[in-house]
């Protein structure tokens, strides 16, 4: 709690207040490239939205063979196709997360975002590219591990990067 | 005394005495004159002194009215001419003690005459409120969240700093990291 005039004394009075809701021992490390063991949460947690869309898609799917068989019948599913459905949509929601911000929804809530490392968001190519070898080649993430710079092969191969944003949700969705 | 009887002819019964009287002059028949004389006297008096205090009075007035208007014309230029040569605020704050007399004013009547929800629109507007509630709602996900990621963050520090030990590097990732949060540190402190 700062007085009024401490308060004036470190703040020009036509400037917009920013209020930080990063906590300040993560401020400075905002852009720096992030590791791997969060990384490898935030695609658990990607994994885990994917299985979980599949699995509902799944029991609907079931349900509605149930209730339709008395007039169609409808294929069963095994577990292939559904690995199959399942890794596409990891690639779609990757390449759409990716070339839209650079967040999906594990990054997000780890506080990652891929961008170039030139700094600029990734466009839609290098987003498909990278959404792919991903999907691919999960194992590609173990080089973070390794890297000086916490670049996994994905990173290397297509000059991306996964670096801390903490930025709060709130401020995302205006 | 002497006194003479005649018998009108045209009425008998008519008779006239005429009675001719002389009378010594004495103090009481100069009373009457006295008392005119006094009361001429006293008038005139009355008089003099009523237009004396008149005379007085009108010119008392006159020469206030014409003082008046001397001052008038002669003391602004001429109290303005002195205070333009003087630095009349660093004398008050050379010599009052301004804060004694703003910690003696009565602040009720000010602040009633404030408008108070005026003012706090206006730092609701300038302070942008309704982000300051949202961002404020989501910095409560957003803690449970910031554990999380600073636990990932020191599994990432204690990971990174075992494979950079083990090949040998100088500088350690999780250093570099470390290295960041403390500047951060010492820019707060």
């Amino acid at each position: 709690m700062s007085s009024f005039k401490e308060f004036r004394s470190t703040h020009w009075s036509g400037e917009p207040l920013k209020f930080n809701t990063i906590p300040e021992r993560a401020r400075n490390i905002q852009g720096m490239t992030a590791g791997f063991t969060s990384r490898f949460i935030s695609v658990l947690i990607d994994m885990a939205v994917i299985a979980l869309f599949v699995l509902c898609s799944y029991g609907l799917w079931i349900f509605m063979r149930y209730v339709l068989s008395v007039f169609y019948d409808l294929p069963q599913l095994s577990g292939v196709p559904l690995l199959i459905i399942g890794y596409v949509l990891m690639w779609f929601y990757w390449t759409w997360s990716w070339a839209t911000g650079g967040k999906a929804l594990g990054n997000l809530l780890m506080g990652l975002r891929v961008q170039m490392i030139s700094g600029g968001s990734l466009s839609l190519g290098p987003a498909a590219l990278r959404a792919l070898f991903s999907v691919v080649f999960p194992l590609g993430l173990a080089w973070a591990i390794i890297n000086r710079n916490n670049r996994s092969l994905q990173d290397i191969v297509l000059r991306t990067e996964v670096v801390y944003d903490w930025t709060p949700l709130a401020s995302k969705l205006q | 005394m002497a006194w003479e009887r005649t018998v009108r002819n045209d009425d008998p019964m008519r008779e006239e005495i005429d009675v001719s009287v002389t009378v010594p002059m004495s103090a009481g028949a100069l009373y009457p004159l006295v008392s005119a004389a006094t009361s001429t006297v006293e008038n005139l008096v009355g008089l003099t002194k009523f237009t004396a205090q008149t005379c007085v009075h009108l010119a008392s007035e006159a020469s206030k009215s014409a003082t008046n208007e001397v001052l008038d014309r002669v003391v602004p230029p001429l109290f303005s001419a002195v205070i333009s040569r003087v630095d009349l605020t660093e004398i008050v704050l050379n010599n009052v003690d301004v804060n004694a007399i703003v910690a003696k004013t009565q602040l009720d009547p000010i602040i009633d005459r404030i408008p108070m929800t005026e003012i706090a629109d206006y730092v609701i507007e300038e302070i942008d409120l309704p982000t300051l509630v949202r961002e404020s709602t989501g910095g409560v996900a957003d803690d449970i969240l910031g554990l999380l990621r600073f636990q990932a963050l020191e599994t990432d520090n204690f990971l990174s700093t075992v494979v950079d030990r083990v090949l040998f590097r100088k500088r350690t990732r999780a250093q570099e990291l470390d290295q960041a949060m403390d500047s951060q540190d010492s820019e707060n402190s």
